[in-house]
């Protein structure tokens, strides 16, 4: 997958990522990568400061806890980070529709668009 | 592994080109940067050598995929630039936190003027300035005001500073509610960063000077009244001085702490944190 595409959306998938389950950064790269079969694949530093920038929204927060005896910082989505999914996962589906309309025939058929 | 070893490996040398590249930044998003930067490539490493890569091909792999120092120490630095809205919130935030300051200055010298008036009377307070005329519909106000003067002058110098007292403080009680609605801005959301003002350095910067000039041009006012009228009406400059000459004095030792925690090259924290 091309790699703007994914940064365009990075902090939504950040977001749910990390929705699903607190995890520190390599954590949540690993899952990304993993859950997208691969297709997901992006420069992995370039994660840490979208998840900083995401923290400075007050979207994320942060705190340090060792794991497997290394100091990691583990993130958490916040209330107003869940309120925000919220809101793009609305926004993104009505985009997928629209979309879909007119680059899928059949659904479009279906739904009686020409 | 030694340390010659260890600065030859391709994630101590990526480490140490991300410290150069974020050298301007805050020391401590610099230390959490890097040390997340470095767990993370040393647990990608340890899965690429249980993959089967030796380990300097491993962290060679690590390295590659974590995309250049340039590339990350840009994408930090550009969440930490504050942009043009932001910093016009923190001036005014700061407006309001100085102006509160002022107010209260301004109230304290109430405190001092009525202090000089019941020590040394009235007219060392303030005083009818020579040649200035009293209009005859004034003093009638004046006596009215208060029937126990003896002239029309005592009546106006007893109504000026009762003025200059009441007005001083009043601006006081307006700069504790500044200071409490600056308060209240900040409060800190949970989980989220509450509003800044401008970095204390520029607010202790500011502050001292605005008050330095405020206590030199009253100092000089009321030096004047001493010399020309023998101190008759200096006490309601000479208040003023006093006060804002301490509130410039502890600003200015606030801007010399401020630039001591500094030290060279790197980020100001804002003020009242």
């Amino acid at each position: 997958m091309k790699l703007d595409r994914v940064k365009g959306h990075l902090d939504l998938l950040l977001l749910a990522v990390v929705h699903q389950s607190p995890g520190h950064g390599y954590e949540v790269i690993t899952r990304l990568r993993e859950g997208s079969d691969g297709l997901l694949t992006l420069k992995e530093g370039t994660v840490y400061p979208a998840l900083h920038r995401l923290e400075d929204l007050g979207l994320m927060s942060s705190e340090w806890r060792p794991v497997s005896g290394r100091r990691r910082r583990i993130y958490r989505v916040t209330s107003g980070g869940e309120q925000a999914l919220q809101a793009e996962r609305r926004d993104w589906r009505a985009l997928v529709s629209c979309v879909d309309a007119f680059l899928v025939p059949a659904a479009s058929a279906a739904r009686g668009v020409s | 592994m030694s340390d010659g070893e260890a600065s030859d490996s391709p994630i101590e040398g990526y480490l140490d080109q991300l410290v150069q590249r974020m050298a301007s930044g805050p020391p401590r998003d610099l230390r959490h940067l890097l040390a997340e930067t470095e767990a993370h490539l040393r647990d990608d490493a340890a899965a690429a050598v249980v993959a089967g890569l030796s380990p300097e091909e491993a962290e060679r792999l690590a390295v590659a995929r974590f995309g250049s120092a340039g590339d990350v120490a840009g994408a930090d630095g550009a969440r930490m630039l504050t942009p043009i809205p932001a910093v016009l919130g923190q001036a005014a935030l700061s407006a309001l936190l100085l102006g509160g300051i002022g107010a209260l200055a301004v109230g304290a010298s109430g405190l001092v003027a009525a202090i000089i008036r019941a020590v040394a009377g009235t007219r060392v307070l303030v005083d009818v300035a020579p040649g200035q005329n009293l209009s005859a519909a004034d003093c009638a106000r004046w006596l009215a005001a208060d029937p126990a003067a003896h002239s029309c002058r005592d009546a106006a110098v007893s109504d000026w500073a009762a003025e200059t007292v009441f007005y001083r403080i009043a601006v006081g009680l307006l700069g504790v509610i500044c200071v409490v609605a600056y308060r209240w801005v900040r409060r800190r959301p949970a989980g989220r960063r509450g509003p800044s003002a401008l970095p204390s350095p520029v607010s202790s910067a500011l502050a001292a000077a605005i008050f330095g000039a405020a206590a030199i041009w009253t100092l000089a006012l009321g030096l004047q009244d001493v010399v020309t009228t023998s101190g008759h009406g200096s006490g309601q400059w000479l208040s003023a001085a006093l006060v804002a000459g301490v509130a410039a004095l502890v600003f200015g030792m606030r801007l010399l702490a401020d630039l001591r925690e500094l030290g060279p090259a790197t980020g100001m924290q804002p003020i009242g944190r």
